[in-house]
């Protein structure tokens, strides 16, 4: 009702000021017919002269190199992935190893290096009496996804994380081209901090890391 | 006979009809009171709407930190402005040259010369009463209806006024979608004004110093920037 009545009375301002905007719209009137005739001539001389009749303004080019910029680096980040993937080495005259990437299920359980669920987190930040840390029992973090399976002994897994598999018989092995090399902290657009929760959970952990 | 002693001890005899005319006039009042408010509250709408307008334009050079300050967003948004009032008030202005060249051609050309009423003409498409030899009353001094007056004319169709059904219309929308683009441009001018204060305002107003930081298991916060010799200074 208040923003009603506020709103009212300000209509009954504008009422009262209808002359003053009647000027002002005749006054624009009349600008808008004169830059209509002047940049119509403008317009036609540009145009047979093969120039484009709006060119884009000087803030406009440069918020399209920006985002030309951002979108090469996007896609640079995409196409040169860092180097910590592993990589599966086919031996040529050995069988062909039922290659499992324990990588998939690695990163879609909770490991080590995942943030714990949201819910267990909130468990965590609401016991009521503050103890000192030695004395603070917490439970352990339940697993919400299923353990990993143990492979299979035929299959060959592999995993290289920075240096080649050791290889039993000298044979030759396809040249795969070396990565480049992505300098991840200084050249990610997003400063290396792709993390913002880093660190801010640790309070409850000791030193190695153990809850 | 009514009689009423106001306050100030003047005596106002009024009868029967007069006092349901006073009513009468309170409401209708009133009731006019209500849409001037109403009609402003519609102008306010409408210049915020069309004002909203240069956002679409100005976003993107401004998050991208293209506009630094609130001199060159102003510079830039008038020239954005006066780029959309030409765009919008291209099509507007033709049909308005063209009910212009008709009208030229017409008062060339054929009957009725410059001084043609058009738009008198153009009112055989509509009701029209007798308003001129109405029969009225007079209240408290004012003239005022006492009947409907008669009606004249109902709609109808004149051969020969042929050339007003054709160049009121013209006229009549160019006219009004040439107002509302102007509308548009003045209160888009209007608002680039607003923004450049708002959109470059620094305030501390809801900040709080220790809202962004980690706390510890107490709940304080780990003010990581205190130098402890400066605590007691």
């Amino acid at each position: 009702m208040g923003k009603f009545l506020k709103n009212f009375g300000i209509g009954l301002i504008y009422f009262l000021l209808i002359p003053v905007f009647l000027l002002m719209l005749l006054i624009a009137g009349i600008y808008g017919i004169f830059q209509q005739i002047v940049l119509f001539f403008i317009r036609v001389v540009r145009f047979f002269r093969g120039k484009d009749p709006f060119p884009p303004f000087e803030e406009e080019i440069a918020v399209q190199k920006i985002k030309e910029s951002v979108k090469q680096r996007m896609s640079e980040k995409i196409n040169n992935p860092p180097q910590s993937q592993p990589q599966v080495v086919i031996q040529q005259g050995s069988p062909q190893p039922q290659q499992v990437f324990v990588q998939h299920n690695y990163y879609n359980t909770d490991g080590p290096t995942a943030p714990p669920p949201f819910s267990d987190m909130q468990k965590l930040a609401s016991q009521e009496t503050p103890t000192p840390i030695e004395e603070q029992k917490v439970e352990a973090i339940p697993q919400s996804q299923p353990a990993l399976e143990e492979p299979t002994p035929e299959p060959i897994i592999q995993e290289n994380k920075t240096e080649p598999a050791p290889q039993a018989q000298p044979q030759e092995t396809p040249k795969t081209e070396p990565t480049p090399s992505y300098n991840y902290p200084n050249d990610d657009p997003f400063g290396g901090n792709d993390d913002p929760f880093k660190g801010l959970f640790d309070s409850n952990k000791d030193g190695e890391g153990n809850v | 006979m009514i009689d009423i002693t106001s306050l100030a001890f003047v005596s106002i005899e009024m009868t029967e009809n007069d006092r349901r005319l006073l009513i009468f006039f309170i409401i209708l009042a009133l009731i006019v009171f209500l849409l001037i408010g109403l009609i402003g509250m519609l102008i306010c709408k409408l210049n915020r709407y069309f004002g909203q307008q240069i956002d679409e334009y100005l976003k993107e050079p401004v998050s991208y930190r293209v506009i630094p300050d609130p001199g060159h967003f102003k510079k830039y948004g008038h020239k954005v402005n006066r780029r959309l009032l030409y765009k919008q008030a291209r099509i507007p202005l033709l049909i308005l040259l063209l009910g212009l060249a008709f009208y030229i051609i017409y008062s060339l050309v054929g009957a009725g010369g410059w001084g043609r009423n058009y738009f008198g003409e153009f009112c055989d498409l509509f009701f029209i009463w007798d308003f001129e030899h109405a029969k009225t009353v007079t209240v408290f001094g004012i003239n005022v209806l006492s009947e409907w007056p008669p009606l004249l004319h109902g709609p109808m169709v004149v051969a020969e006024h042929w050339p007003s059904y054709v160049l009121v219309p013209i006229l009549v929308i160019g006219g009004v979608w040439y107002l509302v683009v102007i509308q548009a441009f003045l209160s888009r001018h209007f608002m680039i004004g607003k923004r450049a204060k708002t959109v470059y305002k620094k305030t501390l107003e809801g900040y709080n110093y220790y809202d962004n930081m980690p706390k510890d298991e107490f709940g304080n916060p780990i003010d990581m920037s205190v130098d402890p010799q400066n605590v007691n200074k």
